[in-house]
């Protein structure tokens, strides 16, 4: 069974995602802050992490930087849902090998279908969803 | 609200919708009473925290609306802008209390398992 980690403070994020997730196969666990989350990789192994960027004890930028300077998840697809990033985030997230999607725009069934390819990705199958250097802005246009 | 983005989060289950919308209501009444005593205090970041996750769950259920205001909150604090956060945060809450409105009429004015219009 495919793993899926949720680092995301917000109870509506987590239910939402828990939901499409666990119905598209996943086994999911859900973070609320980046120390959790933190543990989680290393007790979980996720296939892939939703990462929200604003987190009560640490940013997502400082928090891929710990994740990726450990060899086991130096290439740990991660997929960036954000309410709203600055530009210094995106900037540093892009030097993480990451994908970006803006909650705003965001269709759940999109976000599951891109750490899914993410996920192929990794493992040397899909196409190019997350590669390194480049952040990916997917998702619909934001209606207000 | 914009039922579309509604529906998508609740993947077209109806029932799971009103209880996301119940959530939703739920979490905003707690989020307005951190922001009016992180205002009180003159906490900024509390404030721009409290107002940063009230946007994402705002954008998630399909309050646009709402959501923009919080964002603009969340700028104001980050700024330092006090004198522009109790207007702010006034029209937050107006805009939420349209949107039990709207879920009302929306979602649970129907009687039995209901459907999105």
């Amino acid at each position: 069974m495919k793993r899926v980690l949720i680092i995301d403070d917000d109870p509506i994020v987590q239910r939402v995602y828990r939901r499409h997730f666990s119905d598209d196969g996943f086994e999911v666990r859900v973070a609320s802050d980046g120390a959790e989350g933190l543990h989680e990789v290393q007790a979980f192994n996720p296939d892939a992490v939703l990462l929200d960027l604003n987190m009560p004890d640490t940013n997502g930028v400082d928090w891929l930087k710990e994740v990726r300077a450990d060899p086991r998840f130096a290439r740990l697809p991660v997929l960036v849902l954000t309410a709203g990033a600055i530009g210094w985030q995106v900037w540093a997230a892009s030097h993480s090998d990451v994908a970006f999607m803006f909650k705003a725009g965001a269709v759940p069934k999109d976000v599951v279908r891109a750490i899914n390819d993410a996920i192929e990705v990794a493992a040397g199958r899909g196409g190019p969803v997350a590669r390194a250097g480049v952040v990916r802005v997917i998702g619909r246009t934001p209606r207000h | 609200m914009n039922i579309e983005i509604l529906r998508d989060a609740a993947s077209g289950d109806f029932a799971f919708a009103r209880e996301l919308a119940r959530e939703y209501l739920d979490f905003m009444a707690v989020q307005f009473r951190l922001l009016h005593q992180a205002l009180e205090g003159g906490a900024t970041s509390q404030i721009e925290h409290a107002a940063h996750l009230a946007m994402g769950s705002s954008l998630t259920c399909g309050a646009l609306q709402a959501g923009a205001l919080f964002r603009r909150l969340e700028h104001a604090a980050r700024e330092g802008r006090l004198d522009a956060l109790p207007a702010l945060l006034a029209a937050a809450e107006d805009e939420v209390a349209l949107e039990r409105q709207r879920l009302h009429e929306l979602l649970f004015s129907r009687a039995g398992p209901g459907d999105f219009p």
